[in-house]
């Protein structure tokens, strides 16, 4: 069953893989490798912290760590903290409407057609009554904004999640959801238009934006986790699997209990006497 | 005659068998309105008792101490955050672990008491999870228009009623990455309970020397 269900989800791919073809070789070479360590993954057990690459995703780590300190972070907190909270709403509304195609055909791959419907309202309506997604006016409407990408349509056909992967600038992943970013970045139609229009800035300034957007949001949380944990690489690698698995659930964020069952919280035997 | 009993009996057996399933669940229910009580006044103790009362932080903190202890089970969420290193570790060890990891839980909230203004929680569901566990979904207000939080407490019962055990924030649950992050320490064969205990130690201070006043 398992074996079938990740078939139907390599057909998919491998629908979708020749859609475009690949101008860079790097690329190419890389969503070659990441596929390669999904198939040699797919095979193992996930048990303990699936981290078979520790020592380069810590380096990767490192040098993330290095560029995020020199530069991503000052622009998150000029970002943040220089604009005001309604043109940040606004690059954050076009921002996601723009990614929102890419959501929609996950939608549609999963098979979730209310979401899928959702997703397609709400780019109809804000695409043109909301300005070209300046304003979310659909979620008042009551069709309210969720995310979906490639990572998650693969786990959802069964597809396990691989190794964990830190990947360059980008940061926490595994290799299933390293073939998911390559694989929604090439179905992207807005992306597609733009290359082929020859739109450079409107494509550096989606990319940029998008960053400096995410890390913004993400100042507080990993703020705390630098405060409070031990070694902040574990603790995001911990948290970033959690996460997922919550995202793929689909359950109102937060329903997921990390497999743990609550009886691991009881203990019979007394703590030992001092 | 004789028809009538026959057609009534299965009808009062299934009537009777309704109504001691429903007795079931309804005492269940009763518990769940409990847990949900209990993290609503948790939260209301939390805001008018620590961080909205006018106290000076050292007063605050104190206090928030005393809302940990009353309502999370902290010497059962020490023990799962250390997993299996916890038989390894001598009583004295394990005691001051778990007095240590109460106090870094202690302090890092303490540093986010000065953010609040006026931001609620909901209370938005409850459900059980299995015999004697329960979820309480709630979403958390946040600062300067930002999406609000959804944040689920995982609840046991003991003895004397509903206990915290973990939270569950966005999907990441606060016990599942400490205790990953515990273990991945102490896979290090030179990294033992005690150094464990000393490298918090060093945590919780640096915390308390960044409070404010």
């Amino acid at each position: 069953m398992g074996q079938e269900m990740s078939h139907r989800a390599a057909g998919i791919a491998a629908a979708f893989l020749p859609f475009r073809r690949w101008r860079k070789a790097g690329l190419r070479a890389a969503l070659l490798g990441t596929v390669l360590l999904t198939a040699t993954a797919c095979a193992s057990s996930d048990t303990g912290a699936n981290d078979p690459l520790e020592p380069v995703n810590r380096a990767v780590y490192g040098v993330n760590q290095a560029v995020d300190y020199v530069l991503l972070r000052p622009l998150a907190y000029a970002y943040r903290d220089g604009l005001p909270d309604p043109i940040q709403e606004r690059i954050g509304n076009t921002l996601r409407n723009l990614a929102s195609p890419v959501v929609l055909a996950n939608d549609l791959m999963q098979g979730e057609w209310d979401r899928a419907w959702t997703t397609f309202m709400r780019f109809l309506i804000n695409s043109t009554w909301g300005l070209a997604g300046l304003h979310d006016i659909a979620a008042p409407m009551g069709f309210k904004r969720h995310d979906e990408d490639f990572g998650q349509t693969l786990a959802t056909a069964g597809v396990g999640e691989g190794p964990y992967l830190v990947l360059p600038l980008l940061g926490p992943s595994n290799a299933r959801d390293a073939v998911g970013r390559a694989v929604d970045w090439a179905m992207d139609p807005v992306r597609i238009l733009a290359a082929a229009k020859n739109w450079d800035e409107f494509q550096w300034a989606r990319t940029g934006l998008t960053i400096v957007d995410a890390r913004a949001g993400l100042i507080d949380p990993i703020n705390e986790i630098e405060r409070s944990s031990l070694d902040t690489y574990v603790a995001l690698r911990s948290m970033y699997r959690q996460r997922r698995a919550a995202e793929i659930s689909n359950q109102p964020a937060g329903a997921y209990a990390g497999g743990v069952d609550g009886a691991s919280f009881d203990f019979q035997d007394p703590p030992k006497k001092q | 005659m004789m028809r009538w009993i026959r057609w009534i009996a299965p009808v009062l057996m299934v009537l009777v068998s309704v109504m001691a399933s429903m007795q079931a669940p309804a005492a269940a229910a009763a518990d769940l309105e409990k847990a949900r009580a209990m993290v609503a006044e948790v939260a209301e103790q939390g805001v008018r008792e620590v961080v909205g009362a006018n106290v000076p932080q050292a007063e605050k903190i104190e206090r928030f101490r005393g809302l940990f202890d009353r309502y999370f089970d902290m010497p059962s969420i020490a023990r799962f955050v250390l997993g299996r290193s916890w038989k390894d570790a001598d009583a004295a060890q394990q005691a001051r672990f778990v007095e240590q990891f109460r106090e870094l839980n202690v302090y890092t909230w303490a540093r986010r008491f000065k953010d609040y203004n006026g931001q609620k929680l909901a209370v938005t569901g409850v459900q059980a999870d299995g015999d004697a566990g329960a979820y309480v979904d709630t979403m958390v207000e946040q600062t300067e228009g930002q999406k609000p939080l959804s944040v689920r407490w995982r609840l046991r019962m003991r003895e004397d009623g509903w206990r915290v055990v973990d939270l569950i924030v966005e999907g990441v649950s606060m016990a599942i990455t400490y205790r990953s992050e515990y273990s991945a320490a102490l896979s290090d064969p030179s990294v033992t309970v005690g150094r464990l205990n000393d490298l918090i130690r060093l945590q919780v201070d640096q915390m308390k020397a960044q409070q404010p006043s």
